[in-house]
């Protein structure tokens, strides 16, 4: 049969595919624009020097000439659309950014320069224009849809970070005037975030204490004493989780990540280039298969959590549940951080702040004498009482009582002691 | 849409040869069906209600001899242990309800179908489903670690879809006959697939019923099947797993009405008031339907026959709680005795009921 069609008129915005059968035509609404994959260079249209994203005025601005243009992401906070985990996505995910790309040749000026591995975003050191998207990803893998601007201005790091190192007591005291943060580097960080609804079904025995009455036969009375009774118990909780947020670089401090969050996810826009120009951004390299099954086991450890405040004793044993995982999805967005290394004693320290928030965290050089003192201090009481009270025990029994007491006091100084060596430890510790 | 121009049927006389057979058209006063039949049928009663003789009359039909035959795959005989099993199932059925006079009675009918030829040209939309996987877990927790198990889940992604079709279409079945619904219903399906070329030697010895919808009253039932088919390779073309939703604008060409003969055999009895009852045997499959009546005259019957038993061990009842008066141990067979007679009578509303419950089951014939 002749299969000449008439003209006729798509819908609007629709395009045409591939058929599978001759005579029937095929067309699809046109997909949405994705955020451009090449290589832009940002550049003044007014005065020709190079421009950046500017945090004050939330678009990018020229330092010279002040010209600004407006940013046109939109933001989507919440309603930012989440992923399945469909097989096709997580293999993509897996394979990475691929080859390392570590050249880059600019545009502007024709000058060839070294650009770090994971980087998106570089400055030229020669004609000092800004590059966005510097790693083309092929079709096949993941690229950042949504992202939280710099809220906290580059020039209000250096105020937080000195007013940061002055705090605390057992620091070094010079810690605050001597140590110098040179430079915060903004820096957009990629995370996954991950969404999941938990169904749990638990099966325990549960303890519940009974006071039972038994006679003393060596005492000749009535005692009582508590016994456990145990019995099966079995339960479902629900458990949505949303947003759990994973870091997708391996060489960022995962503790410090921690203690950067939260993140206001409300605060969501669009992928646009815009954001990254003149700052620094990194892809992943924690895979999205890879960071699942981290956020996964956090997910799992809160729903077996939320089983245990269900039961109403704190008496459990033998444990055990299932998670069923529904309505999974994720994001890959990115965050804003600001890195920067001080030294100090000639140590080497890192600390960075949320880029939103102003949320800090890092490292801090203790001064090690004021901890063995404050122990000192602790562990005293109680010894000096033991050294009252064994001499008068051996005289005449009396010093019992303080033995007794330093015994409370030796206890009691040890585990403050013992906490506040791990809280040292711990800020040195990256 | 308008109904396409159509091709007209022709009056055929009453010993016009048609379709390369000697065939008569005939009819039912009583249900208005319309037959081509041997001469020698002429007179019989209707085989498909019973209720009135197949008298010679005009018949409206198309010249064109049928496309496509599916052929009787049992013979009448060979039906009899099915039939066996359909009435043996029955309870106090009538006498006129009984395998040899139903085989005696069976008549191969082929009833018609419309295969419809056309192209289909126009625009469509819809919804195009595609399947794709996603990746969930379910993780079990005992003795103090968390084991995973992998699960896979087809999704369905609908996008919508939209373009123009041009295609034409081959032996789409449409009914010819108002009552082909009822038919399937009663019957069971026909594979159409199985159908072969009609020859003329096939249908000796057989009855054909007429269409009773002729093409122009089939086309708007005969319209979805072309839409389904659209539908169905719109589909296709899209690449998609499943469609939704699915719209067309077109327009009918090139329309090509034939017919597919599809065999029956019927036969049937007698009910208590003596109206015919048809049964229905599918040529192809086998399968047997219709009302298989139980004679509730029958069950009245039988269930007068033990009431009176029961009155019979009454009296014996009562006589011996007479003699009971004089000799007082016979009161005690006379008190058994009555027991007895109740239960008997109790009894008896079994058939009488069964009748009524059982037919209250059975499909009504319009």
């Amino acid at each position: 049969m002749n299969t000449n069609l008439p003209a006729w008129q798509p819908p609007e915005n629709f395009i045409p595919l591939p058929s599978a059968l001759p005579g029937i035509t095929v067309f699809a609404p046109r997909p949405k624009e994705k955020p451009s994959g090449a290589p832009q260079i940002f550049k003044c249209p007014q005065c020709g020097a190079s421009t950046k994203f500017d945090v004050a005025s939330g678009g990018v601005a020229c330092e010279h000439c002040g010209y600004t243009t407006a940013t046109q992401a939109q933001t989507v906070g919440l309603q930012a659309q989440a992923m399945e985990f469909t097989l096709e996505t997580l293999s993509k995910s897996a394979l990475g950014w691929g080859v390392a790309r570590r050249e880059l040749h600019c545009n502007a000026c024709g000058a060839d320069m070294a650009i770090p591995e994971k980087a998106l975003s570089a400055t030229c050191p020669f004609c000092a224009s800004n590059h966005v998207n510097l790693r083309e990803a092929p079709a096949d893998q993941l690229r950042p849809r949504f992202l939280i601007p710099f809220k906290i201005q580059p020039q209000a790091t250096r105020g937080m970070s000195q007013k940061w190192l002055g705090q605390g007591w057992y620091h070094p005291d010079e810690l605050g005037a001597s140590a110098i943060v040179d430079r915060f580097t903004g820096i957009y960080l990629p995370f996954w975030t991950f969404s999941a609804k938990i169904t749990s079904d638990w099966k325990a025995e549960v303890g519940y204490e009974t006071q039972v009455r038994y006679y003393d036969d060596d005492d000749k009375t009535w005692k009582t004493r508590t016994e456990i009774d145990w019995r099966w118990e079995n339960g479902r909780v629900k458990v949505d989780i949303s947003n759990l947020l994973v870091c997708g670089s391996l060489h960022i401090s995962e503790k410090l990540v921690k203690q950067l969050q939260p993140f206001n996810l409300n605060e969501l826009v669009n992928y646009a280039p815009d954001f990254l120009a003149g700052w620094q951004a990194q892809t992943y390299d924690r895979t999205l298969p890879k960071a699942w099954e981290q956020g996964k086991a956090e997910m799992r450890e809160q729903a077996k959590n939320a089983c245990y405040q269900t039961i109403e004793s704190a008496h459990i044993r033998n444990f055990n549940m299932t998670a069923d995982f529904a309505e999974e999805s994720w994001r890959y967005t990115l965050l804003p951080v600001y890195v920067a290394a001080y030294k100090f004693d000639n140590k080497v320290y890192q600390v960075m702040i949320n880029g939103q928030t102003g949320a800090i965290a890092g490292q801090k050089p203790v001064a090690w004498w004021k901890i063995w003192l404050a122990i000192a201090a602790m562990l005293s009481p109680g010894i000096c009482l033991g050294l009252v009270g064994l001499p008068l025990l051996m005289a005449g029994g009396i010093g019992l009582i303080p033995l007794a007491f330093s015994l409370v006091f030796f206890i009691l100084g040890l585990v403050a002691a013992l906490a506040l060596y791990r809280k040292a430890v711990a800020a040195e510790a990256l | 849409m308008n109904t396409p121009t159509l091709p007209q049927s022709e009056v055929i006389e009453e010993t016009a040869a048609i379709w390369g057979l000697s065939l008569h058209p005939a009819g039912c006063a009583a249900c208005r069906r319309v037959y081509l039949v041997e001469t020698r049928r002429i007179g019989q009663p209707c085989p498909l209600c019973g209720r009135a003789k197949l008298q010679a009359q005009s018949a409206l039909l198309r010249p064109e001899a049928p496309e496509l035959l599916a052929p009787f795959r049992f013979q009448p005989g060979d039906l009899r242990p099915r039939l066996e099993k359909f009435v043996n199932e029955v309870w106090l059925r009538g006498d006129d309800f009984n395998i040899d006079t139903l085989l005696q009675r069976i008549t191969p009918i082929y009833w018609p179908s419309w295969l419809v030829d056309g192209d289909v040209i126009g625009e469509w939309q819809a919804e195009a489903g595609f399947d794709y996987q996603v990746k969930s877990s379910q993780e079990t927790y005992g003795s103090g670690k968390w084991s995973t198990r992998e699960l896979v889940e087809q999704r369905i992604r609908w996008e919508p879809r939209a373009g123009q079709i041009q295609r034409h279409y081959d032996n789409l079945a449409a009914p010819a006959i108002s009552e082909q619904k009822r038919l399937i219903k009663v019957t069971g399906p026909y594979q159409f697939d199985q159908a072969g070329a009609y020859q003329p030697g096939q249908v000796q010895n057989a009855i054909l019923c007429l269409p009773d919808l002729p093409p122009e009253n089939a086309w708007p039932l005969a319209r979805p099947q072309l839409d389904e088919a659209a539908a169905d390779e719109c589909q296709q073309a899209a690449g998609a797993q499943h469609i939704r939703n699915f719209g067309l604008r077109a327009g009918y060409k090139s329309l090509r009405w034939t017919q597919l003969l599809l065999p029956l055999y019927v036969t049937r009895y007698t009910d208590d008031d003596g109206n015919p009852r048809i049964l229905y045997l599918n040529g192809q499959s086998g399968a047997i339907g219709g009302a298989r009546l139980a004679s509730q005259k029958k069950g009245w019957k039988i269930a007068g026959i033990i009431f009176a038993v029961a009155a019979v061990v009454f009296l014996a009842a009562l006589f011996f709680g007479l003699v009971g008066l004089l000799f007082p141990p016979s009161l005690i067979l006379g008190g058994a005795l009555g027991i007895l007679a109740m239960v008997i009578a109790c009894a008896a509303i079994i058939p009488a009921a069964w009748p009524w419950q059982w037919n209250r089951s059975q499909p009504q014939e319009d």
